[in-house]
């Protein structure tokens, strides 16, 4: 590679007339016709299959990963429809090819491969009145939202009714706080969602389903 | 969907309205171009524009934004009026031989039981004649003028071909060649399918143009049969799972009924009022009692009971009024998963207002979205200074707020539920990028700090929390911590708790199994005593014997591997024959000598219960009269049993049908804001393009997606630019009475004017995928349109509002 | 080895783009955002980093109405391609089973197989001076997956609605042809094939349910007669003429000009993106 960027800047000092020292110092090939075979980038990987995140067809995507030679995850070398899954059998339309992108991209500017530079990578906290994000560890963050939510929770909490009849109810109920979201995740973390938010009281709890 | 997408090859007619598939749902046409090599299928496709789904059709029909029950009305109508339902199929799969009590009756828009002060029905009259043993009085000749059937036809003989073209806007001769060809499918030979999207459902009556699909699909035969079905696509990729597990506030995991302090006091009465008396809910008592025990294992389900928390009467927790309550301030704390209400919700000039009143708000995703920085300088920037909500600075907004950074789906593990209830696994492909961390994670370690703030309380208002069950050991091994919720979902029995319950029949109401979501019983199973989690299956052989692609050997759907419901259906009444001239599409048949149903799919119904027998015929063994309903019964259907035209919340037009000119039960928050076409004269629609999903937070983050579709745009016809002096490229400001949005102009061939009720009336529409965070920017549709909605639904009216435009 | 190629059957397309972004997948490249084009169509040409598009053009006809023509855009891989013919560094050459391939080691960035191409479509990619273009994944083609399978073209892959399909030259000619007159017979009168004879062949097989026109293609390419004697004439001396840089850049004046008037340069301005 060095060796052809060297020839490209002397080209380059002289122009385009000086193509021609070019044309005299590469020499025309004219008969080249046999294949410049290049060999695949992912010969060799054994891919892993999962199911796109975006409308609810259920297309299988398999995803390329390059490893070390340990084995260890290296970086993604390319999404594709998953060939055995009978609902798309390997096809992807453009969502569905883009989600290489999920996780990484090349840059316009130099071409290098590189994660999302959109992607966040830390945890982040926006104070109050504040005009920006500050970085935080992960359990400072767990941590800070239970104590609101014990905050929250216990100042709004309903734990019983009286009926119309003059029956007590145990109605157990946190009005004050709101869920919504959840479409986008596995079943697994759906029923988690469902099952604390429950538990917490909470009755404002939507997902996607309802808009 | 009844059916799934593979199935749509099947079919011989594919009628596309509400959908715009070659977008939203490419792989659909994959099949339903397969099916046109395979069996000549005809695809008819209606939408206000031109789009490219209509590009791939054979037939397109324009149609205003808004008016699906009036366009598939005149089809009923049609399909009445000239003899073109399957006879033999209504007679014993739906309710249209039933007698209805005479109080039942309908008058200019408007059902019996109508309170015009409350804006509520009393639906209890609109019922079934019973005989002196209680059951259904039926008139299999179906000419009773009592009987369903007759009364429905009266119902749309107003719906001629002239009235629903001035409607629809639809030229008289396309709006025949669609009735004609889709109509066509009644013949017992024939099969066709409506697929459907949110063009059909976010309108302020939804859930009655799904209806009226139905209603055409019970007709002409079509339910229960490969090729046929009412298919709704599902927008996100795990919607059905979300939903399947009752993360909405009307339902609890399984599509059981949340709680509501007055109606369900009690455990006992819960199971009183909500357990009827036939049908597949007569096990409620089994599922609510394992549901309970997986949350609360250690509590009698009587007990735990009373943790789940019960909403209180009529009170809407609902998406919008969630929203209204937030702006008023009743709301103190948010969690926001992986959605993005400043992009996708209505109205979102007011929600993010109502955001502002939070004192804190919890969100995990990949990205900041404008949900996410919804307190910034850039989220309040406008392209007028006019803002019907006020704008407030960061320094004015004092909402704390979390942002757990969560890892993309090839990062981590589990299954989701894709739109014809296949159950897939995931496996994790990647690592997750920088410190983010998978949702599963982030929930668990959540509810275990909320536990600890709670840990040593006696306080019996604690005890959901402090007596709730949740002993994950996560390791982040995901195959491992995946199962261990798995198990929980699947159910197990409480004396073994690692023995999977084998499938839903086995559930118990005595509390000694534990069923986190009873639809996903048998999800797992026992394979040489090791526990095999049957979405991971991965044999792609199409195990029907006519190539029907039912592939039920690849993962696992719910119900117990069920592929397409009310299979029933797809034989004769007797259960042997074929429907005549369709013998490759039987799905499942009664074999005497083994006394139980066998065939291609697992059948959706009582598996030994013979044709002859009580119940015999009742393909809908959800409903506990057995049968499709053509007529809903008892409120069901809040706004009344037949599908009847309204216009949209805002419309252009004076409703021609009746002088009801809404839905009147449409949910309406802020009637000062009706916009009126004297001020905004042009139909406005909401949409989305095969490049972006969503609220763009997934797409506009991407270079490749960003770069293939870049900018917001609005897409008007050459009439409208021209008579407004647009050019394709300027920028226009759209304007409703809720607010404006800046946008590119797109002048297109592929939207024109219509003549609605003898007026030229101009519709526009819009991308609803962006916002001003990510690759790709531009201002969010949704801040133009209303807090309107579906009574049955709650679903927004996103789909029809009123707006005007001019240059910016 | 037979001639492969790629048939794309326009009444299949429904734009979903899934060869687009695959493409970009496969061959690493990055996407970038440009300005508002106006309609669908925000890739309106191939680029340094983008080998292939889909076209939507509109097309309204006074007797059959509107219709809405999706046509995918990319690299024709000429039997006898005047990028080959012109290029003086010997970059281009032929697979024997039919893709026109580059040595990007040794392009020098002249940009003149751009310019002599009669699809204009070999494009300059600034950040490191070359010309790319689409290599029909020559990598992927004669392989095995990961199944033991033979691979395909990334577009040919993706493609959900098999209107983009990889095969045998002459197996797709034929399916081509029976295509178009299945086509003819139902409603669409004037639906071709294009490829067949095109410049005495292109490996590109296209079944246009419309006259070529319609969808932006040449109805008649035609390389230029000053490159076809580059390659008659001067090549067969190149490696001693040294003064014929000088009709290098000759051809080239003549092509800039002519083309930047006609099509704009889509490659030199890093268009800024985002709202305005």
């Amino acid at each position: 590679m060095n060796g052809k960027v060297n020839r490209r800047q002397f080209i380059k000092l002289g122009g385009a007339t000086m193509a021609s020292f070019a044309v005299l110092d590469l020499g025309f090939d004219t008969t080249v016709t046999a294949a410049q075979v290049r060999e695949s980038r992912i010969k060799g990987i054994k891919p892993i299959t999962t199911v796109c995140p975006f409308c609810a067809s259920g297309c299988g995507l398999v995803v390329f990963s390059e490893t070390d030679a340990e084995g260890n995850f290296v970086r993604v070398a390319s999404v594709q429809g998953d060939p055995d899954n009978p609902i798309n059998e390997g096809n992807a339309c453009a969502k569905g090819s883009a989600m290489f992108n999920m996780r990484e991209v090349y840059d316009p500017q130099t071409g290098e491969q590189m994660i999302n530079p959109k992607r966040i990578l830390k945890p982040m906290y926006r104070a109050a009145g504040s005009d920006k994000w500050e970085e935080k560890e992960w359990d400072w963050m767990y941590e800070e939202i239970a104590k609101r939510v014990k905050e929250t929770r216990d100042a709004g909490f309903t734990h019983k009714e009286y009926l119309a009849d003059g029956s007590e109810a145990i109605v157990n109920r946190n009005e004050r706080m709101a869920a919504i979201g959840g479409s986008c995740l596995d079943n697994e973390e759906a029923y988690l969602q469902s099952k604390l938010c429950r538990a917490l009281g909470i009755l404002y709890l939507e997902t996607q389903a309802r808009i | 969907m009844t059916n799934h997408m593979v199935d749509l090859r099947n079919t011989d007619v594919c009628f596309l309205i509400g959908s715009n598939m070659a977008e939203n749902h490419p792989i659909g046409i994959k099949w339903l171009l397969k099916g046109k090599e395979t069996r000549g299928n005809t695809i008819i496709n209606v939408d206000p524009r031109y789009t490219r789904t209509s590009k791939v059709a054979d037939i397109y029909a324009p149609m205003r934004s808004g008016t699906d029950i009036a366009f598939m009305g005149g089809m009923i109508n049609y399909i009445l009026q000239n003899d073109l339902y399957h006879r033999e199929y209504i007679q014993y799969y739906t309710n249209a031989p039933f007698l209805v009590r005479e109080e039942y009756e309908f008058n200019d828009g408007l059902f019996n039981g109508y309170d015009g002060q409350t804006r509520i029905y009393d639906g209890s009259t609109w019922d079934y004649q019973l005989d002196g043993e209680g059951n259904p009085v039926k008139d299999m000749t179906l000419e009773n003028p009592r009987s369903v059937f007759q009364l429905m036809k009266e119902h749309y003989s107003r719906y001629d071909i002239d009235t629903v073209c001035a409607i629809t806007g639809t030229p008289r001769a396309k709006y025949l060649e669609v009735l004609e060809t889709f109509c066509a499918t009644g013949a017992p030979d024939k099969v066709g399918t409506i697929c459907y999207a949110m063009g059909t459902t976010q309108q302020s009556k939804g859930s009655q143009n799904v209806r009226s699909y139905a209603v055409v699909q019970l007709l002409l035969g079509n339910m229960g049969r490969p090729g046929g079905g009412t298919n709704a696509l599902r927008g996100e990729n795990n919607v059905q799972g979300a939903t399947d597990y009752g993360n909405l506030f009307h339902i609890l995991p399984g599509y059981l009924g949340s709680p509501v302090s007055t109606t369900h006091p009690t455990y006992e009465r819960y199971l009183e009022v909500q357990t009827p008396a036939s049908g597949y809910w007569v096990n409620t008592p089994k599922f609510m009692a394992s549901l309970l025990k997986a949350w609360w294992r250690d509590e009698d389900p009587a007990v735990s009971y009373n943790y789940i928390p019960k909403r209180e009467g009529a009170k809407d927790y609902s998406f919008m009024n969630m929203f209204e309550n937030m702006y008023k301030g009743e709301i103190d704390g948010l969690f926001v998963f992986g959605t993005n209400p400043m992009v996708g919700g209505p109205n979102t000039n007011k929600e993010q207002r109502a955001l502002a009143n939070l004192k804190w708000m919890v969100q995990s995703d990949l990205w900041f979205n404008e949900t996410s920085e919804f307190w910034s300088y850039q989220a309040f920037d406008r392209p007028t200074a006019k803002d019907e909500y006020g704008l407030l600075t960061p320094p004015e907004i004092q909402t704390e707020v979390f942002f757990l950074p969560a890892c993309g789906v090839y990062e981590k593990e589990g299954t989701a539920s894709q739109t014809g209830r296949w159950v897939q696994y995931r496996w994790q492909a990647a690592l997750p990028a920088g410190e983010s961390d998978a949702d599963l994670y982030i929930y668990d370690k959540l509810a275990k700090a909320v536990k600890k703030q709670y840990e040593g309380s006696t306080r019996p208002e604690d005890e959901p929390i402090t007596r709730l069950t949740w002993d994950y050991v996560f390791t982040h091994d995901h195959t491992a911590d995946i199962a261990q919720v798995d198990l929980e979902i699947n159910g197990y029995y409480v004396d073994d708790p690692s023995r999977p319950v084998e499938g839903f029949p086995n559930l118990q109401a005595d509390g000694s199994t534990a069923c986190g979501c009873w639809v996903y019983c048998g999800m797992l199973e026992l394979r040489n005593g090791e526990v095999h989690c049957k979405p991971k299956n991965r044999d792609n052989r199409d195990t029907s014997v006519n190539g029907l692609g039912i592939f039920a050997n690849w993962a696992w759907s719910w119900p117990l591997n069920r592929r397409i419901v009310y299979n029933r259906c797809s034989v004769q009444p007797d259960g042997v024959t074929p429907w005549p001239g369709d013998e490759k599409r039987v799905l499942i048949q009664w074999n005497a000598e083994a006394g139980r149903w066998m065939g291609d799919d697992v059948p959706d119904f009582g598996a030994t219960v013979a044709p002859d027998a009580p119940g015999g015929t009742n393909a809908f063994i959800m409903l506990p009269e057995g049968v499709g309903r053509l007529f809903a019964t008892k409120g069901s259907m809040r706004e009344g049993p037949f599908p009847e035209h309204y216009e949209p919340w805002e419309s252009p037009t004076q409703n021609v049908l009746s002088s009801q000119q809404v839905n009147p039960m449409g949910l309406f928050w802020e009637p000062e804001k009706q916009g009126r076409p004297e001020d905004y004269p042009l139909v406005g629609t909401t949409y989305r393009v095969v490049e972006h999903w969503q609220s763009g937070a997934l797409t506009r983050n991407q270079p490749w997606l960003s770069e293939a579709m870049p900018h917001m745009f609005v897409e008007i016809s050459e009439q409208l630019a021209f008579e407004r002096g647009i050019k394709n490229k300027d920028q226009i400001i759209v304007s409703t009475s809720r607010g404006e949005i800046k946008a590119y102009a797109m002048v297109t061939k592929r939207l024109r004017p219509m003549m609605i009720n003898g007026r030229e009336t101009h519709q526009i529409g819009m991308l609803w995928h962006f916002g001003y965070k990510g690759y790709s920017t531009g201002d969010p549709a949704n801040r133009l349109t209303a807090h309107v909605g579906c009574p049955n639904s709650r679903i927004p009216e996103y789909k029809a509002f009123l707006c005007d435009i001019r240059r910016a | 080895m037979a001639r492969m190629t790629n048939l794309y059957d326009t009444s299949k397309c429904s734009a979903c783009r899934g060869c687009v972004i695959a493409c970009k997948d496969w061959n690493q490249l990055p996407g970038e955002v440009r300005k508002f084009s106006g309609s669908y169509d925000a890739l309106e040409d191939t680029n340094g980093d983008t080998f292939t598009i889909i076209k939507m053009l509109e097309h309204e006809d006074p007797v059959d109405g509107l219709s809405w023509n999706f046509v995918k855009y990319q690299c024709m891989h000429c039997f006898d391609p005047a990028c080959k013919q012109v290029c003086p560094a010997g970059v281009y050459s032929i697979t024997e089973w039919g893709a026109v391939v580059q040595d990007l080691d040794k392009c020098i960035g002249c940009r003149y197989c751009e310019y002599g191409c009669p699809f204009m479509i070999p494009k300059y990619r600034k950040r490191v001076d070359l010309s790319t273009k689409c290599t029909l994944c020559n990598d992927l083609v004669g392989q095995e997956d990961y199944r033991g399978l033979p691979t395909m073209p990334a577009c040919a892959r993706t493609c959900p609605t098999d209107a983009l399909v990889f095969g045998e030259r002459n197996e797709l000619m034929r399916q081509a042809e029976d295509r178009a007159r299945f086509l003819q017979a139902n409603g669409f009168p004037r639906a071709t094939i294009y490829g067949k004879l095109e410049l005495g062949g292109l490996n590109k097989i296209y079944v246009l349910t419309d006259t070529p026109d319609k969808f932006g293609l040449p109805v008649d390419p035609k390389v230029s007669g000053t490159i076809s004697g580059w390659q008659n004439w001067i090549q067969p001396y190149a490696a001693w003429l040294i003064p014929l840089a000088l009709a290098g850049s000759a051809i080239s004046f003549v092509t800039t000009r002519l083309l930047a008037n006609k099509y704009g340069d889509h490659d030199e301005a890093h268009q800024e993106g985002g709202h305005e």
